[in-house]
C-alpha cells in the first residue's frame, strides 16, 4: 500500500502550518516520516537543513512530537517521573532535567498535577503533559498529531490558545499540526496543506487555501452516501 | 555518558513500575525461598548416596541443582527480555514515544531489558544465599571472580538467542516459537537439573550446541570444584565459539528486522 505519493511540501521556519485531510489521508504517516520513526521508500526529507534519512538522530534533536495517543506514557509513574524519564532520553542530565521539568510545569500550569500518577490525570492534563514532553529538549520544530482530539470544547480552546499564543507567539516555534478539523486549523494556522490519498491536493497561506479546502471537504461529503 | 544516563533512566523507570506492583514484587522474593526449599527436600532423597555423575561437582545433589536453577534463570531472561520489551512497548503504546527521542532502537531494546537482568541477578544472589543460610550449602574454595566473568560471558551468549527472538517479534508481531524450543531443550539437555553425563550419547552431543551446557559446566567447576579459569577453559571456549557465531548472525537479523518494520511502518503496531 502506498501511503504517501509524491508529496512536495515546504514548511517555512517560524510558521504554524496545518496539515488537513480526512481520516486515513496520510497526515500521520507524513508526521511520522518527519519524526524519523518511519522510513520512506524514496524521496528527500529535510528538517532545518538536516537530512532526516541520513542523520535521523540529529533530526530527532530538532523535533518535538506531540502524540495524541495517551498510551504513550507510563501510567504507573507520576507525570514528573514520566517527564524525567523522557528528559534523560533527550540527553538532559539530572539537574537540567529537574529544572526543565519545573520550568515547563510552571509554563504549562501543570502545578500539583506533576506529582500525580499519570493514570489519575484528566485528558486535558494528559494533553498538556504531551506538550511538555515534546518541549523537554527545547526543539525548534513541533509536530502535533490531532492536538485537540478527545478534549472537551473548553480544553480544546485552551489547547489552541496555548499553541497559537505561547508555542508559536512567545517561543517562535515552527509548528506543523495534522488535523481533520477545519475550525481548528482556521484558528491556529498561517499556512494550510490538504492531503488526500497520500497526495498533496492544495497548499498555501491560510487565507487563500482554507476556503478551497472547505469547498473540497464539502464536495467530498456530497459525494459520499449519508 | 549520554548512553549511561539513558540506561540509568530505563533502570529507574522499570524499578519504579515494578515497585508499584508491591504484591507481585514481594511475591517474587518469597517464591525464591519456596523454590530453594523444594529442591532441598528433593535433594534429601539422594542423601548419603554415592552418585558417580555428581563426583566432578563435589558429589552432593543440592549444591549442584541450586547452581543450575540459579544460573539458568539468566537464560530465561535473556531469551525473553528483549522480545518482551518490544512486545510490551508495542502493546502499551510507548514505543512510538521512545522512537522519536534521539535513542536508537538497539539502545531502547537493550536498556529496557537491563532491569530484568538486574532483577534476575538479585534472584540468583537470593537463591544462593537462601541455600547457604537456611540449608547449609557451602562453597569452599569457590572461584567467585571467575564465576562472575563466566556469568557475564554467558549473558552475552544467551542474549544472542534473545536478540534473534526479538527480531522475529519485530518482524512478525508474534512471540518467537523457536525461543520456547531453545529453552525447553536447554532445560532438558543443558544440565540444569541433572548432569549431562546421564544423557544418552547422542543427546550429550546435541547438548554441546546449547550455550547453557557450557555456562553451567564452567560455573559449577568454578564454584563447586574450586577450579581456576584455565581449568575451566574447555566450557569457556564453548561459550566463546557460540557467541562468535551467533552474535553477528543475531545482530544482522535484528538490523534487517528494524529496517523492514521502519519501512513498512509497523514498528509500533502489534
Amino acid at each position: 500500500m502506498q501511503a504517501l505519493d509524491g508529496i512536495d511540501l515546504c514548511v517555512p521556519a517560524g510558521s504554524v502550518s496545518g496539515l488537513l485531510g480526512p481520516n486515513g489521508s496520510g497526515k500521520t504517516t507524513l508526521l511520522r516520516v518527519l519524526a524519523t520513526s518511519l522510513l520512506p521508500d524514496q524521496g528527500e526529507v529535510r528538517v532545518l537543513g538536516r537530512d532526516a534519512l541520513r542523520v535521523p538522530n540529529q533530526v530527532r534533536r530538532l523535533v518535538g512530537v506531540v502524540l495524541s495517543d495517551e498510551r504513550s506514557f507510563y501510567w504507573r509513574l507520576t507525570a514528573r517521573q514520566n517527564l524525567m524519564f523522557f528528559a534523560a532520553l533527550h540527553g538532559l542530565d539530572g539537574r537540567r532535567a529537574r529544572a526543565r521539568v519545573a520550568e515547563l510545569g510552571g509554563w504549562l500550569g501543570l502545578g500539583p498535577e506533576l506529582d500525580k500518577p499519570f493514570r489519575n490525570l484528566s485528558t486535558g492534563w494528559r494533553h498538556r503533559l504531551a506538550i511538555a514532553r515534546a518541549l523537554l529538549a527545547d526543539p525548534p520544530v513541533l509536530l502535533m498529531d490531532e492536538p485537540t482530539a478527545g478534549l472537551d470544547p473548553a480544553a480544546a480552546e485552551r489547547a489552541r490558545r496555548l499553541l497559537r499564543e505561547r508555542l508559536a507567539g512567545e517561543l517562535g516555534r515552527t509548528v506543523l499540526v495534522a488535523s481533520h478539523n477545519l475550525d481548528e486549523v482556521r484558528a491556529v494556522c498561517d499556512r494550510v496543506a490538504l492531503v488526500h490519498q497520500g497526495r498533496l491536493r492544495l497548499e498555501g497561506p491560510a487565507a487563500e487555501a482554507l476556503p478551497r479546502a472547505a469547498e473540497w471537504f464539502a464536495a467530498q461529503a456530497a459525494e459520499e452516501p449519508a | 555518558m549520554s548512553a549511561l544516563r539513558k540506561a540509568w533512566a530505563f533502570l529507574v523507570k522499570d524499578f519504579r513500575i515494578d515497585l508499584s506492583y508491591r504484591l507481585s514484587f514481594a511475591g517474587n522474593l518469597v517464591f525464591v525461598l519456596f523454590m530453594v526449599s523444594a529442591f532441598y527436600f528433593l535433594a534429601r532423597m539422594f542423601e548419603g548416596q554415592d552418585l558417580p555423575a555428581l563426583r566432578p561437582y563435589g558429589g552432593s545433589y543440592f549444591p549442584f541443582v541450586l547452581t543450575g536453577v540459579a544460573f539458568s534463570s539468566y537464560l530465561g531472561v535473556a531469551v525473553r527480555a528483549f522480545a518482551e520489551t518490544i512486545r510490551s512497548a508495542q502493546v502499551m503504546g510507548t514505543l512510538e514515544a521512545l522512537l522519536v527521542t534521539p535513542t536508537s532502537v538497539g539502545q531502547i531494546v537493550v536498556f529496557s531489558s537491563l532491569y530484568a537482568f538486574l532483577a534476575t541477578s538479585l534472584r540468583v544472589v537470593l537463591t544462593l544465599a537462601a541455600g547457604a543460610l537456611f540449608f547449609g550449602v557451602r562453597f569452599p574454595g569457590a572461584n567467585w571472580g571467575g564465576a562472575v566473568l563466566v556469568l557475564a560471558l554467558s549473558v552475552v551468549a544467551f542474549s544472542c538467542l534473545g536478540i534473534f527472538s526479538a527480531s522475529v517479534v519485530l518482524a512478525f508481531k508474534r512471540a518467537d516459537p523457536s525461543s520456547g524450543l531453545v529453552q525447553g531443550l536447554s532445560y532438558l539437555l543443558g544440565g540444569v537439573y541433572y548432569p549431562v553425563a546421564v544423557l544418552p550419547e547422542w543427546a550429550q552431543l546435541v547438548a554441546q550446541v546449547l550455550p547453557i551446557t557450557h555456562a553451567l559446566e564452567a560455573v559449577r567447576r568454578l564454584l563447586l570444584g574450586g577450579a581456576s579459569l584455565a581449568e575451566a577453559a574447555g566450557p569457556i571456549l564453548g561459550l566463546v565459539i557460540f557467541t562468535a557465531v551467533a552474535g553477528p548472525l543475531s545482530l544482522t537479523l535484528f538490523w534487517l528486522a528494524v529496517r523492514r518494520v521502519r519501512r513498512d511502518g509497523s514498528l509500533s503496531q502489534f
